[in-house]
């Protein structure tokens, strides 16, 4: 079996071992397999953020003619 | 006369559920009476069959039907011997479960892409919810666009073997013609030569789902 064909099977046995609350869509373990906290929203790791740039004013434009 | 009811099913979003609804039903039109209930309140079949132009309709009747399809699809059980609901791409309201209640084959068309799979498990298993009510339904699986030089394409065999439900053996590969046909209300049994690879998939898919 190549490596994709592998994964995409074990993907999908994921997702039916461990479907999402048909209710409220949350599901009870991370990808990782990583319990989801009391709320049942899942923490993930997440990589580190930057400081995101505030974005340049954008300049008004007239898209139609008068 | 009573018909075998197919509802084309996946409350996934454009996995080719109208597609395959219409050049099925146009390809069960030629071994008897087949009727089209569109179930989908965006109502794509019947704007298909509505673009076909008055001297050549389209080749099976499609109707809209609300709440009641339940018991409608029953009415016309006799009257025809090939019923094809196309569905909406929904379980959140009544009318994909009173489809699947009402039909003798779920057909699950599903794109080879892992979203599409991911998704689709959660129809798998609404069906697998509804058989002890409707013992005998039988399902299974429809590959849509399918493209052979994709790797994930490739890959889908062993994602599908996953799946409780069946997958069929002959998939519809992604091809332009299938787009090409609703423009003009048609189907791909309307066209020359370049429809041939798809009509003889369609068939394929036919013989399948009709054979003993
Ligand atoms: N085998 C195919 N090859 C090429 N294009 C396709 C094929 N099947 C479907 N399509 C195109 O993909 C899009 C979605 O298909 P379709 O509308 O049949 O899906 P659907 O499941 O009915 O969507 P919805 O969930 O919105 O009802 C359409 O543009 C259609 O023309
Ligand atoms: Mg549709």
């Amino acid at each position: 079996m190549s490596r994709i064909a592998s994964r995409l099977a074990q993907s999908v046995r994921q997702a039916k071992n461990d479907p999402p609350d048909p209710r409220t869509g949350r599901k009870a373990t991370t990808p990782a397999g990583e319990p989801a906290d009391a709320a049942g929203s899942v923490v993930t790791r997440q990589a580190p953020t930057r400081e995101a740039p505030s974005p340049a004013p954008m300049p008004a434009r007239r898209v139609w003619p008068d | 006369m009573t018909a075998t009811v197919f509802s084309i099913a996946n409350q996934k979003g454009g996995s080719g559920k109208t597609t395959l609804a219409m050049n099925l039903a146009a390809g069960l039109s030629g071994r008897g009476r087949t009727l089209v209930v569109d179930a989908d309140p965006q109502g794509s079949a019947v704007q298909w069959s509505g673009m076909a132009p008055e001297r050549r309709p389209f080749p099976v009747p499609v109707i809209a039907l609300g709440d009641n399809l339940a018991s409608e699809i029953q009415r016309f059980r006799r009257d025809y011997d090939f019923i094809v609901v196309d569905c909406p791409p929904s379980l959140e309201t009544e009318r994909t479960n009173k489809a699947m209640l009402a039909s003798d084959r779920v057909l699950v068309p599903v794109l080879p892409s892992p979203v599409d799979l991911w998704a689709s498990m959660r129809l798998a298993r609404a069906i697998e919810q509804i058989r002890p009510i409707r013992p005998g339904l039988e399902a299974c699986l429809v590959v849509n666009q399918l493209e052979p030089r994709s790797a994930l394409s490739r890959a889908m065999q062993e994602a599908l073997a996953e799946f409780e439900i069946p997958a069929l053996a002959s998939p519809i590969r992604r091809r332009a013609v299938y787009r090409n046909v609703a423009i003009e209300g048609r189907s791909v049994f309307c066209l020359g030569r370049q429809g041939d690879a798809a009509k003889a998939e369609i068939a394929a898919i036919i013989e399948e789902i009709t054979g003993p």
